[in-house]
């Protein structure tokens, strides 16, 4: 059985792993065809529909109405693609930059890796919320800006974690073996080193996925992440204040909405590391 | 299938320390069950050392955890018994395990560089060894006299290893000694109860060459002072014929050959037996090998384990196990075509 | 087959060389960092290894032996002294030139598994070399160099597409063989080849080293803890002590009547286990452990466990002299 094969399978024997997929896949259709999946797509953006103002839940409104008696299920799945967008590509960011910062730390180590990782370490002493909201606050509002004070505040973690990883494999013999028949530095760096990083990579940044959709939903909540009329669970969150506790269908579904992303990439970060995780332990000689 | 042994089954209780009966260990794995012991019987007598010898996978790891009952969560134990003077281990509870784990059976582990907590001192860890063993309600009223004592004790034992000043040697931690020192402590955890049986798990393997044999000149000096019986587990046989009385080989899971030291060594009938001697290098002599790859334990060959590769295989080999047999002094095997010159 | 017997026309062409090698580890203090000191891994080693010999180096650990494979190699560059390959220096020159000798001279690591990286298939870690070295060969050449080169070893061709876990410890051992043998090395540094393989298998192994040094006229330099092989494979042996070579000389002669004290004494550890191993021998007692490389004794490295050392001993270090019969041995009383 081939390895994707294997790892696959195991995915699958975990539970969790298997609930968490499911709402992953859920939100990612989401994402990508929210027309075709919502009951009322017109109500993504600026509709005003004052008859079915703040109604509850039911079978033709599954989560409600909100203040402008847009469909409050509709404007989630239209939130999951925003939601998805921008953390997604403001972690792609993160990562990529911090992957590079962190192997060429790691490789060349000297005062190079020293700069680089003191410089990670001032970003990292920060909280990253407190710096995402100064720097959007600075840049202005949107989604855009959102995007980059969240890649730029999350980068450094990215870089120390890959930092130590590679401080680490470079000790392996396979390493060694490699540097003896005269291989390159950029090839050792990106073929040799960086394939054994990237487990740990895929497991963290699942993680670190959720943890960004709650940052992202915090900033649009305090109003300096996606803007009105845009469906943005975070921003429904905010509007939904002035109408508690009456109308508490308009609170509840958007929070269920990111509790259920976050806690579902969590989960599969866990399943992963247990899935992941044998591999890259070496094997003993039993006796 | 398995033959019943008459002649160990009359040896009393009083003179064998252990008796281990028809065991049949297996691990639930990913790909299936795998017997890692396959009706194993093993004997030790009172104040001897018994050695055990085999290859990776043979199963001779499983049996020493069997006797001390730390198998992993996926064994399961299928058949059979552990008969520590008489009392079968394998039915007792945790916690009359755990009182005779450390006192009465004891261990001296492979890796001295990972057997030692490495944010204690010595004395803590030692002391740690001691105090449920002597002290079981756990209601100390006079501490300090009592930590006075156990030093006492543990210094006493850290000379008989041979290590020089051991009161300095309490406070210091496991990464400050080198891989000698630490088996040295090791050995006098393992003996500082007196313990009826020690069960020793190829203690020597990770150390240099001068280091294990200072080892074991010590173990051979410690054991005939204290007639402590002993499983020696290995797969050096220069080792083995070094400190061992009795020797055990193990293939697969299953006993191969059971005999005294001597007669092993000088006449060893199992064919597997023979080529593990014969392996051993020795100049102005081609390279001895055995034809084949030790195989799978998923999918293991009927009948003796060894048959596809052994050049003296007759056709019952092939379909079912040979059973014991005796041929003289104490040295049995399981082959039905031995090398009896 | 006999070992120590010289192939019909003799040669004495040194291939590789060191000179006056030495190799230091600085020491830094954990917290600022601070240079505090050196651990000196080889200190002053001259080897001269004949084209077509095995040179069995052997030692405990801490003696630096693997150090010296690795700094002939090019792994490490040398502290000091010099690695000479076919007449030319080879230790300084800069990466470039160095790539065209490091694939002929090669280094096998100690642990099998581990140098090999567990996320390729062992076909893409066979053919690295080929891509490092030789770029210009076409995708279906490196496959068949590929092929060919594990029927060498004695793996399938059909091994390709498996992970190195998937392999036993002696078929790991011939992957990292194949991976340094298609580039067809003249020189070949063996890091404890039969370490942590059964016994049965380790004969294997060795007459697979023993059948490729014949077939494509190998240099081997053999580094191992393990006497019981080192005497059966080598023609020269070098007996090492805390990062000095305390004895070199044929292989017989040696183990026959070795001079150093610390030679004999490791001969001794091994001949004392076992009925059916060797005669016994006068037993030198030994005593201590190996000492801490970073805080090496003065004088005659050895001195304090040594059961004749004198006053001399303490104070200078012996040099290596010529004994009858190609011998060299550091000691004052010999």
């Amino acid at each position: 059985m081939t390895t994707y094969k294997l790892l696959i399978r195991k995915f699958f024997q975990d539970r969790n792993g298997v609930i968490a997929l499911i709402i992953l896949s859920i939100l990612f259709v989401a994402a990508i065809i929210p027309s075709s999946l919502a009951p009322h797509p017109d109500d993504f953006g600026a509709t005003i529909n004052p008859r079915e103002r703040l109604e509850a839940p039911s079978p033709k409104h599954l989560c409600g109405t909100d203040h402008m008696g847009r469909d409050i299920f509709s404007r989630l799945i239209g939130g999951a693609r925003v939601s998805l967008m921008l953390c997604g590509i403001a972690t792609g960011s993160a990562l990529l930059i911090g992957t590079l910062v962190g192997l060429i730390a790691g490789y060349y180590e000297g005062w190079i890796g020293l700069l680089l990782m003191r410089i990670s370490d001032i970003f990292v002493s920060l909280p990253q919320i407190v710096m995402a909201l100064v720097i959007v606050a600075a840049l202005g509002a949107g989604i855009k800006n959102a995007i980059l004070a969240l890649a730029v505040t999350y980068w450094p973690f990215w870089s120390r974690v890959v930092y130590a990883d590679v401080i680490s494999i470079k000790k392996s013999p396979f390493i060694e073996a490699a540097k003896a028949l005269g291989t390159g530095t950029t090839r050792i760096m990106f073929l040799h080193i960086l394939p054994n990083i990237v487990p740990n990579i895929i497991i963290r940044s699942t993680i670190g996925m959720g943890g960004t959709i709650l940052t992202a939903a915090v900033l649009s909540y305090v109003g300096l992440g996606a803007q009105p009329p845009i469906s943005d669970w975070g921003l429904d969150l905010s509007s939904s204040r002035a109408y508690l506790p009456t109308a508490w269908w308009y609170a509840l579904f958007p929070g269920l909405a990111i509790f259920l992303a976050v806690m579902a990439f969590n989960m599969a970060g866990d399943t992963l590391r247990d899935v992941l995780d044998p591999k890259l332990r070496r094997s003993r000689k039993e006796t | 299938m398995y033959a019943d042994n008459i002649q160990m089954k009359k040896s009393s209780l009083m003179e064998n320390v252990i008796e281990v009966n028809k065991l049949t260990v297996s691990y639930v794995t990913d790909q299936g069950k795998v017997k890692a012991l396959d009706d194993v019987y093993v004997t030790i007598k009172k104040g001897s050392v018994r050695g055990v010898i085999g290859e990776s996978g043979c199963g001779k790891s499983t049996l020493a955890k069997s006797i001390l009952q730390i198998l992993p969560a996926a064994a399961e134990i299928e058949s059979g018994e552990v008969l520590f003077h008489g009392v079968d281990l394998l039915r007792k509870s945790d916690n009359e395990l755990r009182a005779i784990r450390g006192k009465a059976i004891t261990l001296i582990p492979q890796d001295p560089f990972d057997s030692l907590n490495p944010v204690f001192t010595i004395e803590t860890q030692m002391r740690d060894i001691v105090a449920p063993k002597l002290f079981p309600k756990r209601i100390v009223l006079n501490r300090s006299k009592v930590r006075e004592k156990i030093r006492r004790l543990v210094i006493n034992k850290l000379k008989q290893v041979q290590l020089p000043s051991p009161e300095k040697l309490l406070c210091r931690y496991p990464h400050e000694l080198s891989g000698g020192q630490k088996q040295r402590i090791l050995i006098a955890a393992a003996l500082l109860l007196n313990p009826l049986l020690v069960v020793a798990d190829e203690p020597t393997t990770s150390l240099d060459v001068t280091v294990e044999a200072q080892i074991l000149e010590l173990l051979k000096d410690l054991i005939s002072e204290y007639k402590t019986s002993t499983l020696y587990i290995t797969h050096n046989l220069d080792v083995a014929s070094a400190i061992c009385d009795y020797i055990t080989v193990m293939y697969c899971g299953q006993i191969i050959e059971s005999a005294p030291s001597d007669s092993f060594f000088t006449n060893p009938a199992h064919p597997y037996s023979r080529k593990l001697l014969e392996c051993l290098p020795k100049p102005g002599r081609g390279f001895i090998d055995i034809p084949g790859r030790v195989p799978s334990l998923i999918v293991a060959p009927q009948g003796c384990r060894f048959h596809p590769r052994c050049e003296r295989r007759l056709k019952e080999c092939s379909k079912e196990r040979p059973p014991q047999m005796n041929i003289g002094a104490g040295h049995w095997i399981c082959c039905y075509n031995p090398d009896l010159n | 087959m006999m070992h120590g017997v010289s192939k019909p026309e003799k040669r004495d062409t040194i291939i590789i060389e060191a000179r006056n090698l030495k190799k230091y580890f600085p020491v830094k203090s954990k917290l600022l960092h601070i240079h505090v000191g050196w651990v000196k891994a080889v200190d002053n080693v001259t080897i001269k290894i004949k084209k077509g010999e095995t040179l069995g180096l052997v030692g405990e650990s801490g003696c630096g032996k693997s150090t010296v494979g690795k700094t002939l190699v090019g792994i490490y560059r040398p502290t000091d002294g010099e690695v000479w390959f076919e007449g030319a220096r080879i230790d300084n020159l800069p990466q470039k030139p160095m790539k065209n000798f490091q694939n002929k001279v090669q280094y096998l690591h100690q642990d099998s598994a581990g140098c090999l990286n567990p996320w390729w298939k062992i076909g893409t870690t066979i053919r690295e070399p080929l891509i490092v070295h030789q770029k210009n060969l076409s995708k279906q050449e490196m496959a068949r160099n590929v092929d060919k080169i594990l029927k060498k070893v004695g793996l399938e061709a059909n091994h390709v597409i498996r992970y190195p876990h998937e392999f036993s410890g002696g078929q790991q051992r011939r992957i990292g063989l194949a991976r340094i043998l298609i580039l067809n090395p003249s020189v070949i540094i063996f890091d404890e080849p039969t370490s942590g393989i059964d016994v049965s298998v380790q004969a294997t192994i060795l007459r697979l080293l023993e059948n490729l040094k014949n077939q494509y006229d190998l240099t081997y330099i053999h580094i191992s803890h393990n006497l019981a092989v080192i005497r059966s494979v080598s023609d020269r042996i070098g007996v090492m002590y805390l990062g000095k070579i305390v004895e070199l000389g044929d292989a017989k002669s040696i183990w026959e009547e070795p001079l150093h004290p610390y030679t004999k004494i490791l001969f001794d550890a091994l001949a004392k286990h076992g009925s059916f191993s060797e005669k016994s021998r006068d037993r030198f007692i030994v005593t201590g452990e190996p000492p801490d490389p970073q805080n090496p004794p003065l004088g005659c490295r050895f001195h304090p466990r040594c059961p004749n050392a004198k006053d001399l001993c303490s104070k200078e270090e012996p040099p290596s002299k010529e004994v009858d019969g190609g011998r060299t041995v550091a000691c004052f009383l010999v």
